[in-house]
């Protein structure tokens, strides 16, 4: 089996664990205290109009009815009506997944910018002064929460030089870009000392090996040794803890959007739950146990390309 | 111009942890001729594969080199060298364990197109190219195919010949081999001695081979030394030492390697366990393992001296040894 092979494994091995998400995900609803349909009509409404809503939403079906339907519905994209706008949540997500791709794709580009060289830097100069600067920066990173973060960095960056707008996202290519560098700076701090210290770690491991022996015989040396003999085969771990890291800050993105005021989804998800919008909170929901899902998928076979080695595992 | 190529004098490798030091290359001293071939032997932890790795410096970073090591490039005298300067300019090594000694995830072709790449500036084409030549001359069939293969892809034979093509990309003139056939099957050992052993005639090479296997150092060497303890205890020819070893410890070895007409009486291991270098012994290292050992053993002080022209011992009753009884 090749390394495609492998991929399509992969592959096929999700569609079971997507099954299983969209279960939980409806159970919970079903679980969920309170009755929506009241929810719809509100408290005054008469039991008849309860009644015509109740059919309307096929909440008097059986629970298995109403999973297939609900499995049906997704499959075609229906996520269902916000109890709040009437509008499809699927659209309401559509508006707001722009703003949280933009920030989880520069988060993870800030953090690999950030994490690869302070890896490298921290695995080569091992026990030494910059090893420790690098250590000490990512205790303080660590200890940060991103609420914090990201109101020290308004406060102390976005203010003072007004070259960040302190909230809001940009309509224009440029002001995008200037909008989202904080919000994904706060990211990249939290989620950097981990991948650092993974990172640093793997490298440390991969010096020891003795194709390195070989590789320094032959007079590779410095960036040279670094690049083709060591990242490669050290990356491995580091991409796998960068995707857990963020499935974490998935759900930190809630956290980040609200301190940078920025229309996304964890701002959507954080508004549906206040308002009791239970088709927004579900998919909402969905989409980030998704998301999270992809990410892990991404980084199995970015992991499966980066060595030639899998295959024979798989 | 100097006959020797590489000189190594009083040479000491030591490790320090949790406040212990311990020393298991203790005052090696050993010199190799341009073109010889000189054979290590000794049983594990004897340091003649540390004694090899100091020589290229790939020690572990712990270690600490005390000595005189000098290298001769170029038919100059052999001068003090930094580990860093032979690294791809005149030596090369290979290891024991082909697989571990690849990088995983770099094409073989790739790798052995590195040294051609760095030492003698050539473009990717051109060093590829450079790379099939090594690969066809170090016998792999269908380079220009396997060049593209991944090492885990080749079977042990192979990839230790993508090991040797890797060492001579840089045009070494010493090479150091750490027991390159131990890892493999006892077919493809020969045909990898054979390959050395060519390769060493058609390039004017000097070897210096580590092995505990006598028999294979035996087929590719000229020059026989016997470690022991962290230390050499006897040097010479190679026929010579197989006929009349002058140390107890040498005539052991040889007594407990297995041949076709040895009864099994003839066959013996040899008693007692390797010196811990946590604790070696006090005089003679052997001594508390050799069958002719006198009190004055555990007191002598190590020093190889002449038996004869070219030869050396450190055993201070060499005329006590019996010889092999074969």
């Amino acid at each position: 089996m090749g390394r495609f092979g492998f991929v399509a494994k992969r592959l096929l091995q999700t569609i079971p664990m997507l099954f299983g998400i969209v279960l939980i995900v409806f159970l919970v609803l079903q679980i969920t205290p309170g009755d929506p349909a009241r929810q719809i009509v509100g408290l005054r409404a008469s039991e008849a109009e309860l009644q015509e809503v109740r059919e309307e939403l096929g909440l008097d079906d059986p629970v298995l009815v109403q999973y297939v339907r609900y499995v049906g519905n997704v499959l075609q994209g229906d996520l269902g009506y916000s109890y709040k706008s009437r509008k499809p949540v699927s659209e309401i997500i559509g508006e707001r997944i722009d703003v949280t791709l933009w920030l989880m794709g520069s988060g993870i580009l800030l953090t690999v910018l950030i994490s690869v060289p302070l890896g490298v830097i921290g695995a080569l100069r091992k026990d030494r002064a910059a090893d420790h600067v690098i250590r000490g920066l990512g205790l303080v990173g660590l200890s940060m929460p991103p609420f914090w973060t990201g109101v020290i960095l308004l406060l102390l960056v976005a203010i003072p030089t007004g070259w960040f707008p302190a909230g809001g996202f940009g309509e224009t290519f440029p002001d995008k870009v200037r909008s989202i560098f904080l919000p994904a700076l706060t990211l990249a701090i939290a989620s950097s000392p981990f991948i650092i210290r993974g990172l640093r770690a793997s490298i440390i491991s991969v010096m020891e090996s003795e194709y390195i022996s070989t590789a320094r015989s032959i007079g590779v040396a410095g960036g040279r040794l670094v690049r083709r003999f060591v990242l490669r085969n050290s990356a491995g771990p580091a991409i796998t803890l960068l995707a857990i890291e963020m499935g974490y800050l998935l759900f930190g993105a809630v956290v980040i959007e609200t301190t940078f005021a920025l229309p996304g989804l964890g701002q959507g998800l954080v508004l549906a739950a206040r308002g009791r919008d239970l088709p927004s909170v579900q998919g909402y929901t969905l989409l980030f146990a998704l998301a999270v899902v992809v990410v892990y998928l991404v980084s199995d076979i970015v992991t499966a390309i980066l060595d030639p080695r899998v295959e024979i595992e798989a | 111009m100097s006959e020797h190529i590489l000189e190594v004098r009083d040479l000491e490798v030591s490790f320090t942890a949790h406040g212990q030091t311990v020393t298991p290359v203790d005052g090696v001293s050993l010199s190799v001729t341009r073109g010889e071939a000189l054979g290590i032997a000794g049983e594990s932890g004897s340091g003649k594969s540390l004694t090899l790795k100091s020589i290229i410096g790939l020690l572990p970073p712990n270690a600490t080199v005390v000595g005189d090591l000098r290298y001769a490039l170029d038919d100059e005298e052999p001068i003090p060298y930094a580990p860093a300067d032979v690294h791809g300019h005149g030596i090369s090594i290979i290891f024991q364990e082909p697989m571990t000694a690849l990088n995983p995830t770099m094409r073989v072709g790739d790798l052995i197109a590195e040294g051609p790449r760095i030492h003698h500036g050539l473009d990717k084409k051109a060093a590829r190219v450079k790379a099939v030549d090594l690969m066809r001359q170090v016998g792999i069939p269908t380079p220009e195919r396997r060049a593209r293969m991944w090492p885990h892809q080749l079977s042990g034979g192979l990839r230790q010949r993508v090991m040797i093509a890797a060492a001579l990309s840089t045009e070494p003139s010493l090479l150091l081999c750490d027991e390159p056939t131990t890892a493999l099957d006892v077919s493809i050992q020969d045909q990898i001695l054979g390959l050395l052993q060519e390769l060493r005639g058609s390039l004017g090479m000097s070897v210096v081979f580590v092995s505990h296997d006598l028999a294979v150092l035996g087929e590719l060497c000229d020059r026989l030394a016997i470690m022991y303890g962290g230390r050499i205890v006897e040097t010479g020819p190679v026929d010579e030492v197989f006929a009349d070893p002058q140390h107890p410890y040498t005539e052991a070895l040889m007594t407990s390697v297995p041949s076709f007409d040895a009864t099994a009486e003839q066959l013996r291991g040899i008693d007692g366990r390797p010196p811990d270098p946590r604790a070696f012994p006090p005089g003679c290292r052997f001594a508390p393992r050799c069958q002719y050992a006198r009190d004055e053993c555990r007191s002598a002080v190590h020093e190889l001296r002449d038996v004869s022209a070219g030869r050396t011992t450190a055993c201070i009753y060499p005329e006590l040894i019996q010889g092999v009884k074969r």
